[in-house]
């Protein structure tokens, strides 16, 4: 409860971020929406609809008092309420990151726990170099890399567009990559961390087979640094939608922003920012939940120890 | 059956990137049943590792068991499969360690740590472990058993972790208890409680000790016979009574007059001039030359063997040998 209402000010600081952000991006929306033959007169009369003759804390006043009745403002571009636009990618951003996660998740922690169970052997080796190459390679680079391999060279999975589940995993791959890495590395050394522990020898006294130290002794205290980094990445992760979903044509958050961004369609570009952001923030609330599931020791104020 | 348990020339190294650390150095000695069976030495003389080795717990890499015999009721430790050798932990030798703050595991409850090997061993199922698990923390003396059963390892004191942890261990109602240093990190009163814990546990339950400790007060109160241990050596082992009257090695005298005594009115204490040597930089001959007010010139070249002075006290010292060397 408390975690809940400490976002409160964090949302607050981002809505003034984004605002002032998009307001100091170069370039004259007025004028980009009248059109580059417009009259003085025409633009004169756009800037004064979007408010922007008004000194900014009125902007934002407007901007925010709308925000609290759920208006986004209106898409200077297509003229659709931001709102809307927003519903319609929003759950496509949602469904890649979330497979994203899932690979990376997956890859990482598997690769994470065998490296540390077998250390120094050649799996360990080779999937911690892996590692290295996934976190150092940039994520559009590697969007147009499995483009060229898997779709162009070897035709076995589509280049672009959303549809069917096949589209889905060239995205979330590329954008799972670089997570799943640092979620193995992470892994490997909470792990071994763990595993050097005294509860662990306690745990191997008492004759239970490595499985059972492993998975349930060592990797219950292990996830807790794993939990952290997931909730960390979400928010790289959804940056890095913005590359990968105008890399693979994908109609999300992303790529709407970017296409705003070129449009200088304000209103679009605060509204998707805003909404990614006030994703992270839940995404660490979630996170910050989790971790009282894992640690008894962590309370939130209202389960206090005696 | 003589001995409950008899270690023979046991040799433990680590191995690093560029040297080998002889941690267990051909180490023998004898636990009766029922015996408490000290093994007192400065940190870093291998008695910890002499433990973990019984146990075949010593994780390789880096360690590893590079020769000797363990017999524990006549099979040996060393030559069982690791299956063979899970059934005999937690189940007839049980250990218990230093920190209670950390060896018990942090996200699990007490009741399920300690169910887990009454459940492994006994093929009890979930309420039942869960009920002895209760009627384990009654016998180490826990107030509230019902209470504390649920309890994180955090909700409880060091003293009531190390209590909980001596309930783990005993579950299962083990032969042989490997204690590293039981109350070490304890307040003075809780040692003393916990030290009382373990004298009356061991008559209920008949079951021999080994006490690893560095501190000489306990052992004078716990252990029948004592062993001790230096750079990975024994060096002397006696009954505990002739140990304290007639120590023989030069070290283990040092140990017995540098501990602190109430009617010592010099106020200073004595103590053994020198430190453990490096493990990697091992002194020639006997590992103690360098420290001994009495080294000879053979001490500088060759390790001691053992002697048998009388039986049951062993030294492994040039003073004692009837071939003695030539006074420097």
């Amino acid at each position: 409860m408390k975690r809940l209402l400490l976002s409160i000010p964090v949302l607050i600081g981002v809505s003034i971020l984004v605002f002032s952000i998009v307001r100091f991006i170069p370039g004259d929306p007025a004028r980009a929406i009248a059109g580059v033959h417009a009259s003085p007169q025409h633009i004169e009369q756009v800037r004064r609809e979007l408010l922007l003759d008004e000194g900014l804390h009125v902007q934002y006043y407007v901007y925010m008092s709308n925000l609290f009745q759920g208006d986004l403002g209106q898409s200077t571009f297509s003229r659709r309420p931001v709102a809307t636009e927003l519903r319609e990618r929003f759950p496509n951003t949602v469904r890649l990151s979330v497979a994203a996660m899932v690979v990376a998740t997956a890859v990482g922690m598997t690769a994470g726990i065998i490296s540390a169970t077998r250390r120094y052997s050649i799996f360990d080796y080779s999937s911690m170099v892996g590692a290295l190459i996934g976190v150092a390679a940039p994520v559009f680079w590697l969007g147009v890399m499995f483009q060229l391999l898997f779709a162009v060279q070897l035709g076995w999975l589509p280049s672009g567009g959303m549809g069917t589940f096949r589209h889905l995993i060239l995205p979330a791959l590329t954008l799972g990559l670089a997570t799943a890495a640092l979620i193995a590395r992470i892994t490997r050394s909470s792990m071994l961390d763990v595993l050097r522990q005294d509860y662990i020898t306690t745990a191997r006294s008492k004759g239970l087979i490595e499985r059972v130290v492993t998975y349930k002794h060592a990797l219950k205290n292990a996830l807790i640094p794993v939990v952290t980094v997931m909730g960390l990445q979400f928010g790289t992760l959804l940056g890095g939608a913005v590359l990968v979903e105008t890399v693979f044509s994908w109609p999300g958050i992303g790529r709407l922003m970017v296409d705003s961004i070129l449009a200088r369609d304000y209103p679009v570009v605060q509204g998707a920012v805003l909404l990614l952001a006030v994703t992270f923030v839940l995404i660490n609330l979630l996170v910050d939940v989790i971790y009282a599931f894992l640690d008894p020791r962590i309370s939130y104020g209202t389960r206090e120890v005696e | 059956m003589e001995y409950l348990l008899q270690v023979r020339d046991l040799k433990t190294n680590f191995y690093t990137d560029s040297a080998v650390v002889h941690a267990v150095d051909g180490v023998s000695f004898d636990v009766r049943p029922g015996e408490v069976v000290g093994l007192v030495g400065e940190s870093g003389c291998g008695k910890s590792v002499v433990s973990l080795s019984i146990m075949r717990l010593i994780q390789y890499p880096p360690g590893k068991i590079e020769g000797g015999n363990v017999l524990f009721k006549g099979r040996d430790l060393l030559k069982l499969s690791e299956g063979e050798m899970r059934r005999i932990r937690g189940n007839e030798i049980a250990m218990i360690f230093q920190e209670p703050m950390t060896s018990l595991n942090p996200v699990y409850r007490i009741g399920d740590q300690i169910g887990e090997a009454i459940r492994l061993h006994q093929g009890v199922d979930g309420p039942a472990s869960w009920k002895k698990a209760v009627e384990m923390l009654k016998l180490v003396g826990i107030p509230r058993s019902e209470e504390v059963v649920r309890d994180y390892p955090h909700q409880l004191s060091g003293g009531m972790r190390q209590r909980a942890m001596i309930a783990m261990a005993l579950s299962c109602y083990p032969s042989l208890l490997i204690a590293d240093e039981p109350t070490t990190a304890l307040d003075v009163t809780i040692q003393a409680q916990i030290l009382e814990l373990m004298r009356d546990l061991r008559q209920k339950i008949n079951m021999a000790i080994i006490f690893i400790t560095h501190d000489l007060g306990v052992i004078a109160e716990m252990a029948d016979h004592v062993v001790v241990m230096y750079a990975g050596k024994v060096v002397e082992d006696a009954g505990v009574g002739v140990l304290f009257t007639e120590p023989l090695h030069p070290y283990t005298v040092g140990l017995i007059k540098s501990k602190p005594k109430v009617e010592d009115e010099k106020g200073v204490l004595d103590f053994i001039p020198g430190v453990v040597p490096n493990p990697l930089e091992m002194p020639a001959g006997c590992y103690f030359n360098p420290r001994c007010a009495h080294a000879m010139d053979i001490c500088l070249q060759e390790m001691p063997p053992v002697v048998e002075v009388k039986p049951g006290h062993r030294v492994r010292c040039r003073l004692f040998n009837k071939d003695k060397g030539e006074a420097r």
